[in-house]
């Protein structure tokens, strides 16, 4: 109870932080927003760190155990699916379903 | 009687309202399911208001990290927030009491309408983005009610749920190489941390990619503009 209490505090101050900066030092942000430099940065920093958090996801899948093949066969037909119907809802229920099936039954 | 504002604003988050609530109803089940608390569930999507992070809070919490663990994930998968609150600068000037909870309450999903600016017919501007925020907010708070009374009322562990937030990031990344955001920041946002995953391990790895993605970056940005600026001269 007390974790969770202290991590929901901790990261809903970050996160609101976050959204917040721009518009407490509004000046600086205005100023920076047209630096080249930054502009690219975000435009690269985003598909890396979407990459990141997707490795992030799957670190502790195992070969050992069912988790590994699961987790293979469900981001394939994930990834598929979106390439196919472009829904993020369909390419989140079916996969994450198939997986808990999955894990279950092999 | 509603008022303009108020319809206008509805109707445009709509499109947010199934996404929301399925995902809200995901992460309510997996809250729960990993043995915590379904009033901190709720309160995590009032206070935190931040999807995918919540999902990683799920994480975070079962791993048992470090205060310092939790700032700096939070700092990695919401950072991209940033520029979501740059872009809105200038929309949300001006908007008075409304402000403090459209600053909260900005989302992927809520910044991908309001960037489009106030639609026709709206007269009071900060109360439609004032109403399109909390219209949002309330499927996702409503999601993760339903998710958490849906566990209670089956009471078996919805073991493997947590694949949501892999799939949610999996569509996510899939969706940036099909823009052509850029196919090598994606690339190195996967082998990075591959690598760094081998090397420290499942528990350490994080710090390390995080510092070697920021470095390589910056350094292919600024050998890009110079590049520029030759060509230019």
């Amino acid at each position: 109870m007390k974790t969770e209490m202290i991590a929901c505090l901790i990261i809903a101050g970050v996160t609101l932080l976050i959204r917040a900066l721009p518009f407490i030092m509004t000046d600086a942000f205005h100023k920076n927003a047209q630096s080249k430099f930054l502009e690219r940065l975000s435009d690269l920093l985003t598909p890396a760190l979407i990459g990141m958090l997707v490795v992030y996801c799957l670190k502790d899948i195992s070969f050992a155990n069912s988790t590994g093949i699961s987790a293979l066969i469900a981001g394939v037909v994930c990834v598929a699916s979106y390439v196919w119907k472009r829904s993020t809802l369909v390419s989140i229920v079916v996969p994450t379903v198939l997986y808990m099936i999955l894990i279950n039954v092999l | 009687m509603a008022s303009k504002e108020t319809k206008i604003a509805f109707i445009k988050s709509l499109p947010v309202m199934a996404g929301y609530m399925t995902l809200g109803i995901g992460f309510g089940l997996v809250y729960t399911s990993a043995g915590f608390s379904g009033l901190w569930a709720i309160l995590f999507s009032a206070l935190v208001y931040a999807g995918s992070m919540q999902y990683v809070s799920v994480n975070l919490l079962t791993s048992g990290a470090s205060p310092i663990a939790m700032v700096l994930m939070t700092l990695t998968v919401n950072l991209r927030h940033i520029f979501y609150s740059i872009s809105m600068l200038g929309k949300y000037k001006g908007s008075g009491k409304y402000k403090p909870y459209m600053v909260f309450a900005l989302t992927d999903e809520t910044f991908s309408i309001a960037c489009n600016g106030a639609p026709e017919g709206v007269e009071d501007a900060p109360k439609y983005y004032f109403l399109l925020s909390l219209f949002d907010q309330s499927y996702w708070v409503l999601g993760t009610i339903l998710g958490v009374v849906l566990q209670e009322l089956v009471n078996i562990p919805f073991t493997g749920v947590d694949f949501s937030m892999t799939a949610l990031f999996i569509v996510t990344f899939t969706d940036q190489i099909l823009n052509r955001k850029s196919l090598s920041a994606s690339a190195l946002g996967i082998v990075v941390p591959f690598v760094c995953l081998l090397i420290f391990g499942s528990a350490n790895f994080l710090i390390p990619s995080l510092i070697a993605i920021g470095v390589i970056l910056c350094i292919a940005v600024l050998v890009e503009l110079k590049k520029g600026e030759d060509h230019e001269n």
